[in-house]
């Protein structure tokens, strides 16, 4: 395995993700990198088997967040206001989809973010998640179309 | 849905990837560790053999290759020949080929002696055995001998033939069809009935015929003697007197010798016509039975599972493991635990 390579294409996908989930940039530099040493000292151990290395490596992350979450004991509440928005041409698109994301619950969200921004497939999400691949396929269909409503 | 929620997203998605303000020194400091790492591990991917998956497939081939050359099914049939019981009346029952190839087939009359031989595979013999024995009595049969032990049975018996065929069905209700193997044989008894017929009719016409001669003896000497007295009364010689005194002594004993000559024929012969008799009756009786044996035998669990999934279960058993164990091997990873 290229750790060079991987670092290229996974660092952006997973630093947007931390960020769109931690809405602290500070924090998910932290999480990133523990998340990257992490996997890195249990490189030994893992098996490029099923999912591969960059789904292993995005559920490390959520893995992160959530102790992160439960020693502040608190879960950040989704804030547009807060939230960084990029900008340029799609700017517009982003407001928007940042504004559907509001409305939909946690759960929606997470499976949004992890096809959309992490760019996984349905089978490495439903190995993150530890559910079947049919019922990411169904979670995803619906959690679009409950956006859809809301365009 | 259309696809520009997907679109949408899609552009969101592409939007919120950025690379963190220190990515240059973050992965070089990545990279270095794992230099690191490699140097004082041998870190290498690992290949992940599935060690388990593997012993399982060996397992099942090893019992493959045992089971072939000694596969012998406790299911297949075995061919049982119904034994002559100790008891059976008819000593011509079991009568050679040869004899039955010469019967006429203008006679079609059927005189069929059923004999029934059942194997049972159980886990309690002493119950089934007293299950038999009441099943036997309750069709108006009679149990000739038995023999019970935990793990065998025997039982022979006889049933009416009238009521075989419940009886029958009685006993293959006792356990399912995979658990009981069943011979039943019949032979058709007519050419000892034919046999006996003709015995029968060729004694009747000796007797006749004896009888007969001897009706003709009486008569005839009933003549002579008469004759022979009415010389007598008539003669005046006495020498002539004499003579025929000794002619009618030596024709009184002849007669006696003949007369008793016949009577011990007709009397044999009536002595072979009632044992005839008696064995027709015997034939008779026997047709109307039917002579059978049951044998009981323990079965093991082991043996119950071979009935019902073959002699490869415990092959399949194991090839079904070695597969379970390699899927599990292949979706197994080394996933962060909360």
């Amino acid at each position: 395995m290229d750790l060079h390579k991987e670092w290229d294409a996974v660092t952006p996908k997973l630093f947007g993700y931390l960020v769109n989930i931690l809405h602290d940039k500070a924090l998910a530099e932290d999480i990133l990198q523990t998340t990257w040493l992490k996997a890195i000292e249990a490189l030994p151990r893992f098996t490029a088997r099923g999912a591969g290395f960059r789904a292993w490596l995005f559920a490390i992350a959520r893995n992160e967040c959530k102790q992160c979450w439960r020693k502040t004991n608190r879960e950040i509440v989704f804030d547009t206001q807060e939230h960084d928005i990029a900008v340029g041409s799609s700017a517009e698109a982003s407001i928007l989809a940042e504004q559907i994301l509001t409305k939909l619950p946690e759960d929606d969200r997470e499976l949004l973010r992890l096809r959309y921004i992490a760019d996984l497939s349905m089978s490495e999400i439903a190995a993150i998640l530890n559910i079947n691949f049919i019922a990411v396929r169904v979670r995803v269909h619906r959690a679009l179309k409950r956006a859809q409503a809301y365009v | 849905m259309s696809n520009n929620i997907h679109d949408l997203f899609s552009r969101w998605g592409r939007s919120q990837c950025e690379t963190p303000v220190n990515d240059a020194a973050l992965k070089a400091e990545m990279l270095k560790r794992s230099d690191r790492l490699i140097k004082t591990s041998g870190l290498t991917a690992k290949t992940g053999t599935p060690w388990l998956s593997i012993a399982f497939a060996a397992i099942a081939v090893i019992m493959l290759i045992i089971k072939l050359p000694t596969d012998n099914y406790v299911g297949a049939p075995v061919s049982v020949v119904p034994q002559a019981e100790p008891g059976n009346r008819g000593e011509s029952v079991n009568l050679g080929k040869s004899i039955l190839d010469g019967v006429a087939i203008t006679d079609t009359r059927e005189f069929s002696k059923i004999g029934y031989h059942a194997e049972i595979k159980t886990r309690n013999v002493n119950d089934m055995a007293t299950r038999v024995q009441t099943i036997v009595h309750g069709f108006d049969g009679r149990i000739d001998s038995s023999s019970v032990t935990q793990k065998n049975g025997y039982l022979s018996f006889v049933v009416p033939a009238k009521q075989f065929d419940a009886f029958r069905s009685q006993i293959q209700g006792l356990v399912g069809d995979r658990f009981i193997i069943e011979t039943t044989s019949s032979q058709n008894l007519l050419p000892q009935k034919q046999y006996l017929e003709n015995q029968y009719e060729e004694i009747t016409k000796q007797i006749r015929d004896l009888k007969s001669s001897r009706s003709q003896l009486i008569a005839s000497h009933q003549r002579l003697v008469a004759s022979l007295q009415e010389q007598i009364d008539a003669s005046i010689d006495e020498q002539e007197k004499a003579q025929l005194r000794i002619q009618l002594a030596n024709e009184n004993t002849a007669y006696s010798r003949k007369l008793g000559a016949y009577n011990v024929d007709i009397k044999n012969y009536e002595t072979n016509l009632n044992h005839v008799k008696k064995e027709d009756r015997n034939l008779v009786d026997n047709v109307a039975t039917v002579n059978g044996t049951i044998s009981i035998q323990w079965m093991s669990v082991w043996k119950v599972l071979d009935f019902y999934l073959g002699s490869y279960w415990l092959v399949i058993l194991f090839a079904l493991a070695a597969i379970g164990a390699y899927i599990h091997n292949r979706q197994q990873m080394v996933w962060p635990i909360d």
